[in-house]
Formats: C-alpha cells, structure tokens, sequence
C-alpha cells in the first residue's frame, strides 16, 4: 500500500519534470544543431575558399615564382566571424567577401575577378604555404621573392601577404560542447529539481503517511504504547492525532479493566471469605436448622443488597439513602420505616458493613422491638454532626417507636434489656472494626436506639474515605 | 513448643473474617492481640503487644502491611500472610525474605491459618532469624 501510495506521488512528479526538461533540452539542441551546422557549412565554404584562393595563388606562383628568398610572416586581420577572408598589400586592404561568395555569385561578377589580376602578379613574387598558428589560425605564408620585383608588379613587390582564414576546428567543438552543455544546463537543474520535488513529497505525505500506517498497524497488533501522534498542523498529523487519542483511550479502558477485574476478584474473595466465617458463627449462635438458615440467608442477602447497589454504580459508592432502604426494606414492610438525611456517599468498602449492620438492626427490631407487633415503626435518620471541626462525623441514628405509645392510646412499653446477642456484636463490630466508627445502643423509655458516627475525611464524594 | 500461651497478633480489617479469626486463635490456646483493623493499629499491637507470631491481611485500612510483615520477620516473629492477592505485592527483589513467609489465600479456613502458624512456631527455619 504504502508503496503505491508513494510511486502515486513520485512518478508523476518525475514524469512531468522529465517531459518538461525533455522539451527544453530538445529546444536548446535544436538550435544548436542549427547554430553547429551553420558553423561548418561556414567551415566548409571557408575551406573551399582557402584552397580556392591559395590554389589560385599558387597558381600564380608557380607561374612565376622563380625560388625562394628569405621568409617573413605578416599577420592580417581578419574579421572575427569568419565571414571574411582577406588579402591585403601594405598600401590597403583587398577584402573579397565570403558572404558574397556563398550567395553563388558567379566569379566574373564578384570582386574577386577584379582581384585575380591583382594576385596574379602578386603571387608571382610570393612563395607561399599554409601554417597553422598556435591560437588556431590557419596562415597562408608569403615569402616575398624579392628578385623578382621588377615590372609592373612593383606596385605590389612589397606585399608581404596574403590571406588568412580561421581554422574553424576548435570553434565546431566548441560549438559542440556548447549545445552538449545548454543542453546540461537546462537538464540538470530540471533533473534536480525533480529530485527535489520528489523528496518533497516524500518527506511531506508520503514518509509521513508511512508512519502513520505504521501507527495504524502497531494499533492493530497491540502496541498501543508505541503509538505517539506527529507534528504538524494538515490532514496527516491530524489523523495520526486521531489515531494517538484513540490508543490512549484505549490503553486506560484497558487499565481501568485490569483494575476493575483485579478489584473483583479482590472483593469477591473477600465476600466468600465473610460468608464462610458468617456461616460458622451464625451456625454456632442459633439452635435449629431452621433458625440457622433463615438468619444466614437473611444476612447473605443484605451482603447481595450491598453487592447491587455498587454493581449499579459500578464498584465506585452507593447512596447512603439508597443502600438503608434496601437494605431495611428486605425484612421490615416500606409503610413501617423512614429514612432521611442529606446526600451521602458511602464508599465502596463500607458498602457491605454498613448494609449488614441495617439489616441486623432491621432483624433485630422484628425480633425483639416493636416491628414484631402491628404498630412498630423505625425512624433512620443522619446528618453532618460537625461538633469536633477536626474530625467531622457522620451521625445515623436508629430509632423505633411504638406508634399506640405515640398517640397514648396504647400500653405502656414494659422496660427493655438490651442483650448483645451475635447480631448486635456484629453491628458493633461492623461498625468499630471495619469502618472505624462508633456505635451506641439505648432503650430509654422502653424504646430501642442506636446511634452510629462514622468518620468522615476527604471530600463530599468521598465521605468516609479510608 | 512451651506449653505457656503464645500471643498472635491478628490483622484483618474485615470485621467478621477477623472474628472468626480470633475464635479460632483463641480456641486454639492463642492470646489473641488485636484483632487490628487499621495498619496505624497493627503496627501500635506489634511494638506494644509483643506478640510471638502475627497473622497480616495484606492490604488493610491505612495501607499495606507488607512493610509491617518484614519488621516482624526481622525480629524473628514468624509470619503468615491471609490475602485475596495471589503473590506478595513490594517484594525487594529475589532474596526478600518475605519470599519465605506462608501466604494463605483468601477465602481462608481460619483452621488453615492456625496450622500454618503453629508449624511456624514449631519449625521456625523457613524464617530467616535475624537477631
């Protein structure tokens, strides 16, 4: 994929650049083919011309030239382009125009008719031949026969030369070197510059949306942890940005159900744990199967009550208001119990204590209170008592009442003996022990109380902390 | 083992699996001490109380009483470890001594722990005695 994705970015790149520097190269070789043929057809003609003129010139001399004397070199300027080839005396200068020349000007009409005569008789005193000077300049080389300047030559007994071309040689490999080179200089920076836009794409999408896949494919298999989001600011970074957030909320989702998982196994040893050890101390304080069942079953529900309402808050805390009236509802009938207070959170570890010690207060006042009669109610009621600022409590009280006592019509309540049988030892316990609280018993006038304080610390979330 | 009670220091912050803890302890001819709920209380037991061996719930409230665990061990106070974790949570590496100390798992038979302490007492070897 990633490959594809990147040959989708780099060969069109290539290809566009290459077919731009194609068509630019192609141009510049164009004309310089055109500017090397123009060269050497100007090469060729010169050529021709040289051998014309120095063939007629030899001619001349061979006609007349009688030996040879001594030998001297003049140079004569010649035009730099080439276009001319020039023959000159020391009085001035015979220029025969090539230009003219190549427009196929028959010879009789060109200058240079005029000139055959001239050259005749000056080429009768030269002894001439061709050198080749050191800058690249072909040389025609007079040597002036001086015996033989009697005549009507005279007049041209003292020139000294005669015609000079430019070896044109060095200027076609120039020329070719030349367009070789346009065609370089346009080439390679076009080649360069698709290299350059090449790397950009890479290095802009294509090695970026590589690492993004192998985000994607390190999300796949597991390896969340190695998932970190790119810089940048445009779709890629985005996505990988994404991605990243996803990992994350993965990875603490996964967290929270390890702990969650690890909690659980945790609370539900430590629930078997309670209803082995309830089971052998309920089983040692009753007397029949019956009574053992019914009070184990009894105190086996308040702990699945408890269970229930952390399962619905997620193990997290339960309403206190919640977790009494479940609880209490169990065994005494909604019409004949109250409850409230103000909003409390009781913390998940103090959720199956607190609902046992409800319950056994609940089975208790059936038992022995006024809920074993038809006029029995219960008042549970809490509130802040923050009497001590250092150590705020939570205060629940316990009250049951008789409701004919109430209005007076009923008896008088005979007196009651509070026995701390196991249940009222396991409220005590629950409460002292393993939440750290306070519990009272009372039965005042003959009515059954209990208060219970229970610390408090952390936040209003989180009341009784541990 | 002299026939004089032993005291057992009992660490369990659940109130009911502590009881039943203690019963057994107390039946088994132990001077219970505790049972403690809270590691400031445990720890306040095991410099104050003296005991000769110590039954530790694990994670309790007020934190863990691993740390409590190890003091114990190097006084020479043989030690069993009840707790709902399958290994012991803090260990300092391969040669903690506390890889030697019992650990009974929850849910446990308190008659399991009783027997696992009383072996210790009898044959305190898996106990490193530091003096």
């Amino acid at each position: 994929m990633s490959s594809q994705y990147r040959l989708a970015f780099v060969i069109p790149t290539i290809i566009g650049v290459a077919g731009i520097g194609t068509a630019f190269v192609s141009v510049s070789a164009d004309r310089a083919r055109s500017e090397h043929e123009a060269v050497t057809q100007a090469a060729e003609t010169l050529e021709f011309l040289s051998e014309m003129v120095a063939g007629e010139v030899e001619s001349a001399f061979r006609q007349g030239a009688p030996g040879r004397s001594r030998a001297s070199l003049i140079r004569v300027s010649a035009d730099p382009d080439v276009r001319h080839a020039v023959l000159a005396d020391r009085a001035g200068t015979i220029t025969y125009s090539l230009e003219r020349r190549l427009e196929g000007e028959p010879l009789e009409n060109s200058p240079f008719a005029s000139v055959v005569p001239v050259l005749d008789s000056v080429m009768a005193s030269y002894e001439l031949r061709s050198v080749l000077s050191p800058d690249g300049m072909s040389l025609i080389v007079a040597h002036p026969v001086v015996a033989r300047s009697a005549g009507p030559g005279s007049a041209v007994g003292n020139i000294n030369v005669i015609a000079l071309m430019k070896d044109l040689r060095p200027l076609q490999a120039r020329a070719a070197v030349a367009s070789r080179g346009r065609a370089m200089i346009v080439g390679l920076p076009l080649v360069g510059l698709s290299a350059v836009i090449a790397l950009f794409f890479h290095l802009a999408f294509t090695r970026r949306m590589r690492l993004v896949l192998n985000q994607t494919q390190d999300a796949a298999e597991g390896r969340l942890e190695r998932i970190h989001p790119l810089p940048g600011r445009d779709e890629i970074a985005d996505l990988s940005r994404a991605l990243s957030r996803m990992a994350q909320e993965i990875l603490s989702r996964a967290e929270t159900q390890v702990l969650m998982v690890s909690e659980l196994d945790h609370r539900v040893k430590n629930t078997l744990a309670t209803v082995l050890a309830l089971t052998s101390q309920t089983a040692a304080s009753t007397r029949t199967k019956p009574e053992l069942v019914s009070v184990l079953s009894g105190r086996i529900r308040s702990m699945a009550k408890a269970h229930e309402a952390l399962a619905a808050t997620g193990w997290d805390a339960v309403d206190l208001k919640q977790l009494v009236d479940f609880t209490v509802s169990a065994t005494v009938l909604p019409t004949r119990f109250q409850s409230r207070g103000g909003r409390e959170r009781v913390p998940s570890r103090a959720a199956t204590p607190l609902a046992l010690v409800m319950h056994e207060l609940s089975t208790n006042a059936v038992k022995h209170g006024p809920l074993g009669g038809d006029h029995g109610m219960i008042d549970v009621a809490w509130f802040e008592d923050a009497s001590d600022a250092e150590a705020p409590r939570l205060r629940l009280e316990w009250n049951e009442r008789d409701v004919r006592r109430d209005e007076g019509a009923g008896s008088e309540g005979a007196e009651i003996t509070i026995v701390e049988g196991l249940g009222l030892t396991l409220v005590r316990g629950l409460v002292e022990h393993e939440i750290g609280g306070t519990v009272a018993f009372d039965a005042r006038e003959g009515r059954f109380s209990c208060t219970i304080t229970l610390p408090m610390h952390g936040t209003k979330e989180d009341r009784f902390g541990y | 083992m002299a026939t004089e009670s032993r005291t057992v220091l009992i660490v369990e912050d659940n109130y009911i699996v502590a009881a039943a803890l203690a019963l057994t302890f107390g039946e088994g001819g132990f001077t219970v001490l505790g049972p403690a709920a809270s590691l400031d209380d445990a720890t306040r037991h095991a410099t104050e109380g003296g005991p000769d061996c110590a039954v530790l719930d694990i994670n309790v409230r007020g934190g863990s009483t691993v740390e409590l665990g190890r003091s114990l061990v190097a006084r020479g106070i043989p030690v069993v470890f009840v707790s709902g974790y399958g290994e012991i949570p803090e260990l300092h590496g391969d040669d903690d001594p506390l890889l030697s100390v019992p650990r009974v798992t929850k849910p446990a038979d308190p008659f399991e722990v009783l027997t696992a302490v009383s072996r210790l007492l009898d044959d305190p070897s898996p106990v490193e005695q530091v003096p």
